[in-house]
């Protein structure tokens, strides 16, 4: 299994230890740290990367409210 | 990532090498047959410097001239390196090919000047090989990490190297590296830091839209992670120090412990000092039983044992001359001393008028007119009578000069070899005692004793330490309540709420993902390793006194051989050769087996010091096919035709690319054919491990029943 | 005792001359703890003499230019049982009336150890250790060790 599949696979069994705050949380929370993890793929500076994870974590945030309210 | 081929171009003696590496996955091995000399190391260096650059190179190789020495002076020459190579992504495999060139122009005694090496990464499409965008050596160092380098290349010493040499500090080191490396953990530790600041970004926010209070309990919060923060990194010197500190006390003893065993000073000196002593009590008994000798030669008891017939004989002249009376029966001497003493000899009473007295009185008188020369003879007669009663009596006590001398001269030779047997005691023990060195002694004395009040120092900080850090987590998690109760009370907006709560969500998802991978990979590793390591070395019979029970990777990155009794065996010193090899292929193989890294396992003469049952074993399992889902995988090894002995069977089942490297410098003292090439060079053919040409031939291929290939390339 | 010792007083001892250079410092020494055999050479003398006893002959006296002079009878004071054991010697020789001739019994005693001397230097010659080795050697002489 490659590390990147494994990650995936102990992220998901993890995942279960968090909040389900709607039906497909915890599947998109598991994707959404892929992304997370990604950033690093850039060659960015630390201060340009944690920017980008913020935005990332921010739309997320947007995403979550919305799909709480519905 | 799997190499395909290269192409070297004026590397040292590879003046224009291609290979072709093996990518089928029942056939994971690529076998380069080639001598010692023959170019194997070059080869490693001209893939490194081709993905990595000089920067590729083992440290001592990075300003070594790279083109050949035969290579004349001032001509500038074109040095290349093509490496194809494909990676798998998915169920999609990717062609590439690396090209890194540069110019050296020799200069003489081994200077040379060098341009700029120019890198090209180029990657297979529908319609071609195209430039792979942005820079190529992060594109690569991605797809093969450069700080695994050793893992994947390298020679068989190293391969001994890296569990052993540098004490149980520097193998740990290297253990987690690599197990940091090929699972990517360190990418999820950043992601963590990452999400760290990001919650506390949100936490800030949303704290400062609701007002002081809660700002104040968030940043009490922030001031909690900063301190926690500082104190892990406080703790995690520490412990690193303590480590280090360890390796040194170890080390220490171990030298401590080499030197004493050559023996306790302060015993040795005590030694030394007796046997001295008990010398010079001998030298002296040496001289005293000389002096003995002297005595001895010169004493009456001597001259009865040499003349002793002759003196007889002539006492019996006197003493016929006493049995006539010619000579008196006792000296006139002893008759005045008897008178004085008014006792007879026979104890009768001479005192005044006594009967007895007037007698000796009378003899005395007679005795005074015997002349001159009868007194002579008489005062002869009473001293050699004495001296023969007393010759006669030593004889009977052996004490004459015969057993004197016999005594004598036993004890002189006794005590000759005393002193022999000391002197050679001594000389033994002196040896010893220069062999250690006090000074030393004391400053590894001393050396140890600073590294054991250091690491219970160290111990001490980290026990604080860590008691410091469950208080302030504690007190983070009570913070964090707080404020999270004091935010929901606050009414602060749903959006910053719900952003932290997903910042946190995800911190707490990578952190818990982290821990399961380390624990769980580390667990998966240790007992693949096992099971590797005892297939090859199991029933090694050649480990001395030791039986293997089994291996394990500890969780904190040490690699631990446990061995018959509970016992365990320091790879450092008590495992051999061929097991530390055996050790370290079986954690690199297991670590990629659980990692999934696809990358080549290029390894050069893996199989010195192994033999018969182990030496199988290990090549069996170092190319065994993939099983199942396992992932296919590649392994390259350089071996002499030596290695290759007794493993050809094997050999054959697993390989699925053979080449053949040599050098003409080995003719005509090992190659067979001359090569039309007037300088030295390396050649590669593509002859098996069973086959020969007329590049390749040497003079003892008939010892591994080689046959002839027709033709040559290269 | 005093008695014994004075018919000898004034004969004159001595050691053939070529054996006196070449051996008196290698065999004579007063000092302790050396490696001589011998304190003096009275010693010296006396124990050749009964080594040529032993042996069974005696050698004539070299003519009196190649002899020289080491000491007097007087020296026969420190030890008279030499005296009687000289003349016991001479009587076994010549019989009761010889011990009326002082230098009749030296004469003989003189023969005697001049066989003794050209015995030790024979043995001794060269010898590191000479007490050791007059001591070993003795076997070979001795009545009944050989």
């Amino acid at each position: 299994m490659s590390p990147d599949r494994q990650f995936t696979t102990v992220a998901t069994a993890q995942v279960l230890n968090c909040p389900k705050r709607y039906s497909e949380y915890h599947t998109d929370l598991v994707n959404l740290l892929v992304k997370v993890v990604a950033t690093q793929a850039e060659g960015l500076s630390d201060g340009k990367r944690r920017a980008e994870v913020l935005a990332i974590v921010e739309a997320f945030g947007n995403v979550v409210i919305t799909k709480i309210r519905e | 990532m799997r190499l395909v081929a290269a192409h070297i171009r004026n590397f040292k003696l590879l003046e224009d090498v291609r290979l072709e590496f093996s990518t089928e996955r029942d056939r994971p091995l690529t076998v380069i047959r080639a001598e010692n000399g023959s170019g194997k190391t070059s080869v490693l260096y001209a893939l490194l410097w081709g993905l990595y650059g000089p920067q590729g190179l083992p440290s001592g190789a990075q300003t070594v001239r790279l083109t050949s020495s035969a290579a004349p002076v001032g001509v500038p020459v074109e040095i290349q390196v093509i490496v194809e190579f494909e990676r798998v992504e998915g169920d999609e495999s990717t062609s590439y090919r690396v090209i890194r060139t540069m110019l050296e122009t020799p200069k003489g005694n081994d200077s040379f000047e060098r341009g700029q090496n120019r890198l090209r990464l180029l990657k297979r499409t529908t319609s071609g090989f195209e430039d792979v965008p942005g820079d190529p050596n992060t594109v690569i160092a991605k797809f093969l990490p450069p700080r695994l380098k050793s893992v994947f290349f390298t020679d068989g010493d190293d391969v001994q190297r890296f569990i052993s040499g540098e004490g149980m500090h520097g193998r740990q080191e290297r253990v987690h590296e690599a197990i940091k490396a090929l699972l990517g953990l360190d990418k999820m530790r950043i992601a963590s830091e990452d999400l760290e600041h990001v919650v506390s970004k949100c936490r800030r926010e949303a704290a400062q839209s609701a007002g002081a209070d809660l700002e104040a309990l968030e940043r009490r919060l922030a001031e909690l992670s900063d301190q926690i923060g500082r104190t892990d990194q406080e703790l995690a010197t520490v412990r690193t120090r303590r480590q280090a500190i360890a390796s040194d006390r170890d080390a220490a003893q171990k030298e401590l412990t080499e030197l004493r065993s050559i023996g306790d000073i302060d015993a040795i000196n005590a030694q030394i000092k007796r046997l001295e002593h008990s010398l010079a009590e001998f030298e002296e008994r040496d001289q005293t039983l000389l002096e003995d000798m002297r005595t001895a030669i010169s004493s009456q008891s001597a001259s009865w044992a040499l003349a002793g017939s002759k003196l007889l004989a002539g006492f019996d002249v006197l003493d016929k001359l006493a049995g006539r009376g010619v000579i008196p029966g006792a000296s006139l001497e002893v008759l005045v001393d008897r008178l004085d003493l008014k006792k007879c000899i026979c104890n009768a009473d001479l005192s005044d008028g006594s009967t007895a007295r007037r007698n000796v009185e009378q003899l005395l008188a007679e005795q005074r007119k015997v002349s001159e020369h009868r007194g002579h003879q008489t005062q002869t007669f009473h001293s050699a009578r004495l001296g023969r009663a007393e010759y006669l009596a030593a004889c009977e006590g052996k004490t004459d000069f015969v057993s004197q001398r016999k005594r004598v001269l036993a004890a002189f030779a006794a005590n000759r070899d005393k002193i022999k047997q000391t002197g050679a005691d001594l000389e033994v023990l002196r040896e010893k005692r220069a062999s250690i060195d006090d000074e030393q002694v004391r400053r590894l004395t001393d050396r140890l004793s600073n590294a054991q009040a250091k690491f219970a120092e160290a111990s001490e900080s980290i026990g604080r330490l860590e008691t410091q850090l469950a208080a302030l987590r504690e007190r983070h998690s009570l913070a964090k309540a707080e404020y999270e109760t004091a935010e929901k009370a606050a009414k602060v907006s749903k959006l910053l709420v719900t952003k932290r709560a997903v910042a946190d969500d995800l911190k707490q998802l990578i952190t818990r993902t982290l821990q399961v991978l380390e624990v769980d990979h580390v667990r998966q590793v240790s007992v693949r390793m096992n099971d590797m390591f005892m297939g090859i070395v199991g029933t090694d019979t050649a480990q001395a006194g030791a039986v293997f029970q089994g291996v394990t990777l500890t969780p904190e990155f040490d690699i631990v051989v446990r061995a018959a009794g509970e016992g365990q065996l320091d790879p450092d010193f008590e495992v051999n050769g061929a097991s530390k090899r055996a050790l370290t292929l079986s954690f690199i193989w297991a670590l990629m087996e659980v990692s999934g890294q696809v990358a080549p396992r290029i390894i050069d003469t893996p199989l010195g010091m192994t033999s018969g049952g182990v030496k199988t074993r290990m090549v069996d399992a170092i190319t065994r096919p993939p099983q199942g889902n396992s992932p296919a995988y590649q392994v390259v090894l350089f071996l002499t035709r030596s290695e290759i002995s007794e493993i050809e069977s094997l050999i054959d089942d697993r390989v699925g690319k053979s080449q053949t490297l040599s050098c003409n410098n080995h003719y005509p003292v090992d190659l067979v054919h001359k090569w039309d090439c007037d300088h030295p060079i390396v050649r590669v053919c593509g002859c098996t491990i069973r086959q020969f040409c007329e590049v390749c031939e040497r003079r003892y291929d008939d010892a591994h029943s080689l046959v002839a290939r027709g033709g040559h390339n290269g | 005792m005093a008695d014994l010792v004075s018919p000898y007083v004034l004969q004159d001892l001595f050691l053939p001359r070529a054996f006196d250079e070449e051996f008196s410092d290698q065999l004579v020494s007063r000092a302790a703890g050396g490696r001589e055999p011998f304190a003096r050479k009275i010693d010296l003398w006396w124990t050749a003499m009964m080594i040529g006893v032993a042996i069974g002959r005696r050698t004539p006296m070299p003519s009196p230019d190649k002899l020289s002079k080491f000491n007097t009878g007087a020296i026969f004071s420190r030890d008279p049982w030499r005296v009687a054991n000289l003349e016991l010697v001479a009587l076994a020789e010549k019989g009761e009336s010889v011990i009326a001739d002082a230098s009749e019994v030296l004469a003989i005693g003189n023969e005697y150890a001049m066989t003794g001397l050209e015995w030790l230097a024979e043995e001794l010659r060269g010898s590191a250790q000479p007490i050791l080795a007059l001591m070993t050697e003795m076997n070979a002489i001795l009545p009944g060790e050989h």
